[in-house]
């Protein structure tokens, strides 16, 4: 029990305290788990977190998940998961209260315009930058570009995410199978 | 359907098929939570400059904004723990297959077709915010925001090419935004 308070709260304080989403929490998750509580070791540890990386959903919350399941099982990812999540959920449920609440007010309004506006520009930036890796492939490119228009064209993105995979099962497949003649 | 029941699944599908980190969750407001009404596209952008200003993962901020919205803290609830479900499946049961060579081989091809596509997908859901935001409807038609399109491209150069960080960004357009916009 006091080992499980004591992984909620390893996951509490990283949700509580890191901006900027999954990238930046896994060194702290590293320096938390393997150097200071010495509960799993670095070669795990990075294991568990690359496969937390590449699952679908929310970083943070894959890798608070697997850490506990690794630790204490089922109630242990529960525990860490909800720890992780607790702390935006908590800011959040407190702040929706004000912006509903002021949302009729002048300033805050003129501010939302204005933020609403350079986040724009930061979603842009992000595609821009998840896209770059796409550059060098052209195949990925094609595969972006049928996305984007499928996209515009109102397909279901779970129906293009699931394409893709199968694209991506087709565009690797081994080049020498059945010995080319 | 109960509107929290709802919620849960719309939260739980997004969970299962969000990719690519923070934005991956934006492919699906439109149609998903948009289109049902749980939320207008602007107060969408809102969600995501508070996301950024405070700590915690967008997907989490959103589900949870959206959950109180339509139902308070129970509703809250509901949605985020709909959003994290699928992660504990994965975990369970796809990190063991993942750690064997085959798992792990197949996984990296899939995932070789899921990231461009993913990126696709996020290059339209930044077109159709960017239409909602940027353009102004008045009394006869659509016209172009032209302080609105100066603001994106100053935070596109800000977050792209001098790296600044999304607080201090949005902090500061804030600051001004309150007290000059009008």
């Amino acid at each position: 029990m006091q080992e499980l308070w004591k992984l909620f709260w390893i996951f509490f304080r990283i949700g509580a305290f890191t901006f900027g989403g999954g990238y930046v929490m896994i060194p702290i998750i590293q320096h938390e788990i393997s150097e200071k509580h010495k509960l799993i070791d670095e070669v795990d540890l990075s294991e568990i977190l690359v496969i937390a990386q590449s699952l679908p959903g929310m970083m943070a919350v894959n890798a608070a998940t697997s850490v506990g399941f690794r630790l204490k099982g089922k109630v242990g990812a529960i525990v860490c998961a909800l720890g992780v999540a607790l702390p935006s959920f908590l800011i959040i449920v407190f702040l929706a209260n004000l912006i509903i609440r002021y949302s009729e007010n002048s300033h805050v309004l003129g501010a939302f315009q204005w933020v609403r506006a350079v986040v724009v520009g930061m979603i842009v930036a992000a595609a821009v930058k998840m896209g770059k890796p796409c550059l060098h492939n052209k195949k990925q490119m094609v595969l972006l570009a049928v996305a984007l228009l499928l996209a515009i064209g109102q397909v279901h993105p779970v129906l293009l995410i699931l394409g893709g995979a199968l694209a991506g099962w087709w565009i690797t497949r081994p080049e020498e199978e059945g010995g080319r003649q | 359907m109960s509107v929290y029941l709802e919620m849960m699944l719309v939260f739980a599908m997004i969970g299962l098929f969000c990719f690519g980190g923070g934005y991956g969750i934006l492919p699906f407001i439109q149609g998903e939570v948009i289109g049902r009404g749980w939320m207008a596209a602007q107060e969408f952008v809102n969600v995501i400059a508070v996301s950024e200003s405070t700590p915690g993962p967008l997907g989490i901020n959103v589900a949870t904004y959206v959950g109180f919205k339509m139902g308070g803290i129970v509703g809250a609830m509901f949605s985020t723990v709909g959003l994290m479900l699928p992660a504990f499946f994965l975990v369970m049961l796809v990190t063991r297959i993942l750690q064997t060579e085959t798992g792990e081989k197949v996984w990296k091809r899939l995932t070789v077709g899921i990231r461009p596509v993913v990126v696709g997908l996020i290059f339209y859901a930044a077109w159709s915010i960017a239409k909602t935001v940027l353009l102004q409807q008045n009394g006869t038609g659509v016209s172009l925001d032209f302080l609105g399109i100066l603001l994106a491209a100053i935070g596109f150069v800000a977050i792209h090419k001098w790296k600044l960080h999304p607080v201090i960004l949005i902090g500061t357009a804030a600051i001004l935004g309150a007290f000059l916009a009008g």
